[in-house]
C-alpha cells in the first residue's frame, strides 16, 4: 500500500502522523504543502479530499483521509499487525478512543493557541485558559497513573492516546505555557522521547 | 528569608531539567545523573539562551544552542566549537542554594535563606497542584474542603506558606509557593507510607479544591 502524507513541517497535526509513521517504521512519501497562515490549505492539483482546506491529508492508494485522528487510526489498523498502538481489547480500546477524541476536542484549544501565537492570527491569550485546562486534565490523569505505577495514558505500553496527546504538551512553550506546572506530563514527555522511532519537529529540542 | 518549595523531589528525575520562577527571577532547576539537584540562573552567558531548554549529560548541564557545558558549580567546562580551549573561570552561571527535605525541593535566591521546617521523617509523594488564586485563598479553600469521613481538616502551621494538614487518618505536609499575583503552587506529601489506593484517593481529593474554587468564584 502506497502511503502519501500531505504535510507541513510546522503543523503539529501533521507531526502526530509523522510520529506514528516513525514508530511503525513506515515507508511513506512526504509531500510538503505550501501553507499561508489563516487561509485554507491548497493541495496539489489532482488531489481531492472529502474535507478540503485542512491538513494533514493522508492518501493510501487513493483513499484520502483528513485530520490527525483519522490518519492515526487508519495507520494503526493498516500497518500495525500486532495491534499495539490501537489495541482491540475493549478495556483498552475504549480509553484510547476517549483520549483520541479528547485530542481533537478540548485539546484543540492548545493547537489553536499555538497556531495563533506563531502566525499572528487573533489573540492567543484568549485561547490559553482553555488550553491550560486541557493540559491540566492530562496532568491529573498522569498523576493518578503514576500512583498506580503506570507510565502511559492507557495500558502498559504507548498507544495512539500518547501519540495524539504528546505534541500539544511538547509544544506548549510556543504559546507561552511552561512545563514546570505539569510535572507528571514532564516525566511522561521524557519517557515518550525514548520510544524507538521518535522524531522531533521545530520547537521540540533535538537533545533532552 | 525562607527557602521556597519548587517541586516534589520525586518529580525531578535524574537528568530532568525545568524552568522555574522564584522571587521574580527565572531559574533552571535540574538534577544531575548522580542525583544532586541544582538551581541556576536560567541563562547561558554565551548568547542568553535559556538553560532550561538544555540537556543533562552526567554531572553537567549543556546549553541547547551551542552545547556549552557547565559543571555542577555553574562553571563552564567545555566549549565544543573550541575543544582545545581552557575555558576562562569568568564564564560561570550564578547558582543558588537547593535543599531537599520532606520529599520536596526548596530553593532560594538569597544566599542566607533558611528553612523553618524540621525533617518530618519518611514521606510519600502525592502531587503538586497549581491554582490561579492567592496563597491565602488557596489555603482557606483546602482547609474547608469536605473530607471523605466528613470530619473536617486540621491545619497546623509551620510558617505562612507551610503546614501540616490532618485529613481523616492521614497527615499531609503542604508547602506553598506564591509565584505571582493569583498564582500559587502547592506541593503535597503524605507523612509515612500509603498504598496506591490511598495515594490515588488523596490526590483526587486535593484536585477537588479546584472545583471548590471555581464554584466559589461563580457564587461571587
Amino acid at each position: 500500500m502506497a502511503i502519501t502524507l500531505y504535510d507541513h513541517e510546522l503543523d503539529e497535526d501533521c507531526y502526530r502522523l509523522r510520529l506514528l509513521a516513525g514508530f511503525l517504521g513506515l515507508d511513506y512519501t512526504r509531500v510538503a504543502v505550501g501553507v499561508q497562515p489563516g487561509h485554507p490549505v491548497l493541495l496539489p492539483a489532482g488531489v481531492a479530499a472529502d474535507l478540503p482546506g485542512r491538513l494533514p491529508v493522508l492518501d493510501a492508494n487513493g483513499l484520502t483521509l483528513v485530520g490527525a485522528a483519522a490518519g492515526l487510526a487508519f495507520l494503526a489498523q493498516s500497518h500495525d499487525p500486532a495491534q499495539r498502538w490501537l489495541p482491540v481489547a475493549p478495556d483498552l480500546f475504549g480509553p484510547v478512543m476517549q483520549w483520541l477524541a479528547f485530542s481533537a476536542g478540548p485539546l484543540a484549544a492548545a493547537v489553536a493557541a499555538r497556531r495563533s501565537a506563531l502566525f499572528g492570527l487573533g489573540d492567543p491569550q484568549a485561547l490559553v485558559p482553555a488550553a491550560v485546562a486541557a493540559l491540566t486534565a492530562m496532568e491529573d490523569h498522569m498523576v493518578l497513573r503514576g500512583h498506580a505505577d503506570q507510565e502511559w495514558f492507557v495500558g502498559d505500553r504507548p498507544t495512539l492516546a500518547d501519540v495524539a496527546l504528546f505534541p500539544s504538551f511538547a509544544l506548549s512553550r510556543d504559546f507561552g505555557v511552561e512545563h514546570d506546572a505539569f510535572p507528571a506530563l514532564r516525566k511522561w514527555l521524557r519517557r515518550f522521547r525514548q520510544i524507538e522511532g521518535f522524531r522531533v519537529m521545530p520547537g521540540i529540542p533535538d537533545y533532552a | 528569608m525562607s527557602l521556597v518549595p519548587v517541586s516534589l523531589s520525586a518529580d525531578l528525575d535524574a537528568g530532568a531539567v525545568t524552568g522555574i520562577r522564584v522571587a521574580g527571577q527565572d531559574l533552571v532547576l535540574w538534577r544531575d545523573e548522580a542525583g544532586v539537584a541544582h538551581a541556576w540562573d536560567d541563562r547561558c552567558p554565551h548568547r542568553g539562551m535559556r538553560m532550561s531548554f538544555g540537556f543533562v549529560r552526567g554531572g553537567s548541564l549543556n546549553c541547547l544552542y551551542h552545547g556549552w557545558q557547565y559543571g555542577k558549580d555553574g562553571q563552564c567546562s567545555r566549549i565544543p566549537a573550541h575543544p582545545d580551549l581552557e575555558v576562562p573561570k569568568t564564564i560561570r552561571i550564578p547558582s543558588f542554594p537547593v535543599i531537599e527535605r520532606a520529599g520536596i525541593v526548596w530553593v532560594s535566591t538569597a544566599p542566607d535563606a533558611s528553612l523553618a521546617l524540621a525533617d518530618p521523617g519518611p514521606v510519600t509523594p502525592l502531587r503538586s497542584l497549581r491554582l490561579p488564586v492567592s496563597l491565602a485563598v488557596a489555603l482557606n479553600a483546602l482547609k474547608a474542603l469536605p473530607t471523605p469521613d466528613a470530619g473536617g481538616t486540621v491545619w497546623t502551621a509551620v510558617d505562612d506558606a507551610t503546614g501540616f494538614l490532618t485529613v481523616g487518618p492521614h497527615r499531609l505536609l503542604v508547602a506553598c509557593h506564591e509565584s505571582g499575583p493569583n498564582a500559587v503552587a502547592l506541593h503535597v506529601v503524605l507523612l509515612g507510607e500509603a498504598d496506591a489506593a490511598t495515594r490515588v484517593a488523596l490526590s483526587r481529593w486535593l484536585a477537588a479544591v479546584r472545583l471548590s474554587l471555581a464554584s466559589a468564584e461563580e457564587a461571587a
